[in-house]
């Protein structure tokens, strides 16, 4: 069975196959726009990898992030405090902006996702009535589909590279325990971003009833 | 008022896609009959939207380079930096690779990504005929870019919670880093209201 759908960069007419090999990347034959991605097990993976992130901003969120030494002075910090800092020195906007460019958006999507993918991967266990399961799934993909361009995990790692090159000079810095959780957690972060596209989510949702 | 749609495009066959659930419509419905989000053959009045964001993003962006994005305090002495005079800093002090970074991902990239966004603004509703392949290149590249101007604020925000250490040094936020992240923002919104589907329903030149 083939979809008929159309490209969202150019609006051409397509007919997209049920089934996308392995590792293959689908674009539109004329803006070369990648509709979607093959993958063997997208649903398994994108299910595990988004549960381990979740694990891995909790941990991350616990420990030291960052430490510094200076002359004898010593400091260290934990993620939230970038947001805390700011927040005590009455710079509210952007306290906000970074907590929830960093924390709460990625960590709502993630819960988002998984309140569709579990369902849909243990049918048998949700045996959910047909009304609420045709428009529930459908509000929550609006809301992931707003919500990934706001996701900046990535560009925080690499301001937080930034600012020890930049402080290389004055301070010792060293790494704690969180930063390196943070680093797995952007990474598997990508990689669900990558698998679960909006092709594929809609294809299991729709699969699903 | 005719509007022409490119050859082989759905809205050429009175079809609308909707940008949340593919779902193709009746180009006379206003919502997905799918997902209920509301469709139309392309964003209304998307060229204006875009401009009115750039434009504001525009006036944002003077108090982001003259106003200090970050006041360092060393034993009572406040020095105020710029985003300029950072990278002058880094530049004399030799740290050539720093000074890059900065001076990419606050200067060169917000300034091109703007200039991007007016170029396929004026291509778009311009009578001549466009090349397609390299605008819609050049437009993807300007929505794949955005979010990395963030940088330079999630660095200040980094340096004032790392940096404290009592009264020896103490790093605040500028009023810059509010209006930068603001520019951020508003050309992030610019790009994402551009229709790119425009582009393709103008002759290929």
């Amino acid at each position: 069975m083939e979809k008929k759908t159309a490209c969202s960069g150019c609006d051409l007419l397509i007919e997209l196959p049920n089934k996308v090999p392995f590792s293959t990347k689908l674009c539109c034959p004329r803006c070369h726009h990648t509709l979607t991605r093959g993958h063997k097990n997208a649903l398994d993976y994108t299910l595990a990898i988004s549960i381990s992130c979740l694990f891995l901003l909790v941990f991350s969120l616990s420990f030291n992030f960052l430490s510094f030494e200076s002359n004898g002075q010593f400091r260290e910090i934990m993620l939230f405090e970038t947001t805390l800092e700011l927040y005590q020195k009455k710079f509210y906007f952007l306290a906000l902006l970074v907590c929830l460019l960093t924390i709460v958006f990625p960590a709502s999507y993630l819960l988002l996702l998984l309140t569709i993918l579990v369902p849909v991967k243990f049918q048998t266990l949700f045996s959910r009535s047909q009304t609420t399961a045709a428009k529930h799934p459908i509000y929550i993909m609006r809301m992931l589909n707003r919500l990934a361009p706001w996701i900046m995990v990535d560009v925080f790692l690499i301001g937080v590279l930034v600012a020890l090159i930049k402080m290389w000079s004055l301070a010792t810095l060293s790494f704690g325990i969180s930063f390196w959780s943070y680093v797995i957690f952007v990474l598997m972060f990508s990689y669900v971003l990558y698998c679960a596209d909006q092709q594929k989510l809609f294809h299991w949702v729709r699969n699903d009833h | 008022m005719t509007i022409k749609y490119s050859q082989g495009s759905a809205a050429a066959s009175d079809l609308s896609c909707c940008k949340i659930c593919a779902q193709l419509n009746d180009a006379a419905l206003v919502k997905c009959q799918y997902c209920g989000e509301n469709i139309s053959l392309r964003t209304p009045f998307s060229i204006q939207k875009t401009l009115a964001l750039l434009l504001a993003s525009m006036v944002f962006y003077v108090p982001a380079n003259l106003y200090p994005i970050m006041n360092t305090t060393v034993l009572g002495a406040q020095v105020e930096s710029t985003i300029l005079s950072g990278i002058l800093l880094f530049l004399d002090e030799g740290a050539y690779f720093v000074a890059a970074v900065i001076f990419i991902a606050s200067i060169v990239i917000p300034l091109s990504k703007m200039l991007a966004i007016i170029w396929l603004c004026i291509c778009v509703s311009s009578s001549k005929s466009i090349k397609h392949q390299e605008l819609t290149k050049l437009y993807a590249v300007t929505e794949f870019i955005g979010k990395w101007s963030m940088v330079d604020v999630f660095v200040v925000a980094i340096l004032v919670a790392l940096i404290q250490v009592g009264n020896l040094m103490v790093i605040s936020p500028g009023l810059a880093a509010i209006s930068f992240s603001i520019v951020v923002i508003l050309t992030m919104l610019s790009a994402q209201s551009f229709d790119s589907r425009l582009l393709w329903d103008k002759a290929e030149r």
